[in-house]
């Protein structure tokens, strides 16, 4: 009996390659589908660690991923950029995109104002785009921390920009809006002295990445401040309303109530 | 012992293996797959992760090819090698997406690399196609732990003094030293220091096999 050939018959040839596209085609959307589910939980996960952390509500590293969605459902809300402010979401796979991230006090009730706000900072970086969170205590107006949720620059050097230890320089600068030259915050050069509680030292080896970053987060900080601190005068109920969909309602110019002051406690309950 | 010609059909699994990791390392003897050796050496956990995905492709992609050798038409089978590859990079990004997502988010832009990994595509082409299956496996095994042999070994050179670390542990009085007023060896980081340290790597190593090589000419 001759031996088979494969390349003799042409019609074989294209069944061939059609059967074997389709099995393993079929094999990695049935791995797919198997961990979908996974997938968009890490992801989430991963998106609310990081924003549990920008506001410094406990230890994440600690923390379990329990403890973290725990605390992103009690004392965040998450109120979509208005299109208007620059607020077409960007691409992310777990479908949320830029948004004002308002912070409670553990517990806090429907009149509650935030004690925080975190306002998106984005642009390009050394590489490609890069999309992080400023988080601003609303009573003192000083920079909580600073978070970088997607980016994608030289790991060990312009990826350390979501290392602890450049993310801590940004803990404690004045983000009241700036006179004179319009610098929110100067991330490097010769500014120490002069502007030390603007100043961010710039990362070692990484300059260009430290430019970029203090370059687009002098353009995107004015461009949000002023939405994010109007809305976190406002109570949580009406906060959360806006995070659901409803249309924002129109400026009253009423005078706002105090915010609730950042202390790291939770409120007792009774 | 002369170099063992590892194309060749009918060669002993373990055999198979020795050649691609000494004989014909895809690295020092055949300089393949170096976009990624410049790509992800500068940390020596990237590389294991890299190298552990480049393993697991070649082996598997080797076992395939060679169950299906009889069956697949040689002017698809470059094709079939491609899918086959990229089948199995695919199943380790989304295993690590699924159950590793920490590690996925420093190594995502690596993973994909493996595809494009021509040690991969070429032991398939010059071995899995014309051999069984457990030289073929062997072979495979032996090309990816040739190829993750030499990496780590840049890897090592790279963040030793890149930053004065291995596997991200701080060495103590070394690190201090190495590293004081948060100096860095900032060419070792980024991919141009890969050229200077592969290149010493495959001069020192490609020197030492010829000359255990001339050596054992000499001697018959």
């Amino acid at each position: 009996m001759p031996r088979f050939d494969p390349d003799r018959n042409p019609f074989y040839v294209i069944v061939y390659a059609a059967v074997i596209s389709a099995a393993f085609t079929a094999a990695i959307v049935a791995l797919h589908v198997a961990t979908v589910d996974i997938v968009e939980r890490n992801a989430k996960v991963m998106e609310q660690k990081a924003v549990v952390d920008v506001f410094d509500l406990g230890d994440v590293e600690q923390m379990s991923d329990a403890e973290i969605i725990d605390a992103y459902e009690q004392r965040i809300v998450r109120v979509p950029v208005d299109p208007a402010e620059r607020g077409p979401a960007p691409t992310k796979k777990d479908g949320t995109g830029r948004a004002y991230v308002f912070a409670f006090q553990a517990g806090a009730g429907p009149d509650a104002r935030p004690m925080a706000v975190a306002i998106p900072i984005h642009g390009i970086g050394f590489w490609a785009n890069i999309e992080g969170l400023l988080a601003i205590d609303v009573e003192t107006r000083k920079a909580i921390s600073v978070t970088f949720l997607s980016h994608s620059e030289t790991p060990g050097l312009g990826g350390r920009i979501t290392e602890a230890n450049f993310r801590n320089e940004w803990k404690g600068l004045d983000m009241t809006p700036p006179e004179g030259d319009g610098t929110w915050v100067y991330v490097g050069g010769t500014e120490t002295v002069a502007n030390a509680d603007r100043y961010v030292d710039a990362i070692s080896g990484a300059t260009g990445t430290s430019n970029a970053v203090g370059d687009f987060a002098n353009k995107t900080i004015p461009e949000y401040y002023a939405p994010a601190m109007k809305l976190a005068q406002m109570p949580r109920d009406q906060l959360d309303a806006m995070a659901a969909g409803e249309p924002r309602k129109p400026d009253t110019g009423e005078t706002p109530g105090p915010p609730t002051p950042l202390t790291p406690e939770p409120q007792e309950e009774n | 012992m002369p170099p063992a010609n590892s194309n060749q059909a009918e060669l002993s699994p373990g055999r198979a293996a020795i050649a691609q990791l000494w004989h014909e390392n895809p690295i020092f003897r055949q300089v393949l797959g170096i976009c990624s050796a410049l790509a992800v050496t500068n940390r020596m956990f990237n590389t294991l992760l890299m190298c552990g995905g480049l393993i697991w492709a070649t082996t598997m992609s080797s076992l395939t090819v060679s169950l299906l050798r009889n069956y697949t038409p040689q002017r698809v089978r470059i094709m079939v090698s491609v899918l086959i590859i990229a089948v199995y990079v695919i199943v380790v990004d989304i295993t690590m997406r699924a159950f590793f997502p920490d590690i996925h988010r420093d190594i995502a832009a690596y993973v994909g690399l493996i595809i494009t990994n021509c040690i991969v595509l070429g032991r398939l082409e010059a071995f899995a196609s014309k051999n069984p299956t457990l030289p073929s496996v062997a072979d495979g095994f032996g090309a990816g732990l040739g190829y993750s042999f030499v990496l780590m070994l840049v890897a090592v050179v790279r963040e030793l003094l890149g930053f004065g670390t291995l596997f991200g542990f701080d060495l103590g009085g070394f690190t201090g030293w190495w590293t004081g007023n948060n100096y860095q060896w900032v060419i070792m980081i980024m991919p141009p220091g890969a050229f200077f340290v592969l290149a010493v790597v495959v001069w020192v190593m490609r020197g030492y096999a010829l000359r255990k090589e001339a050596a054992a000419e000499g001697g018959k």
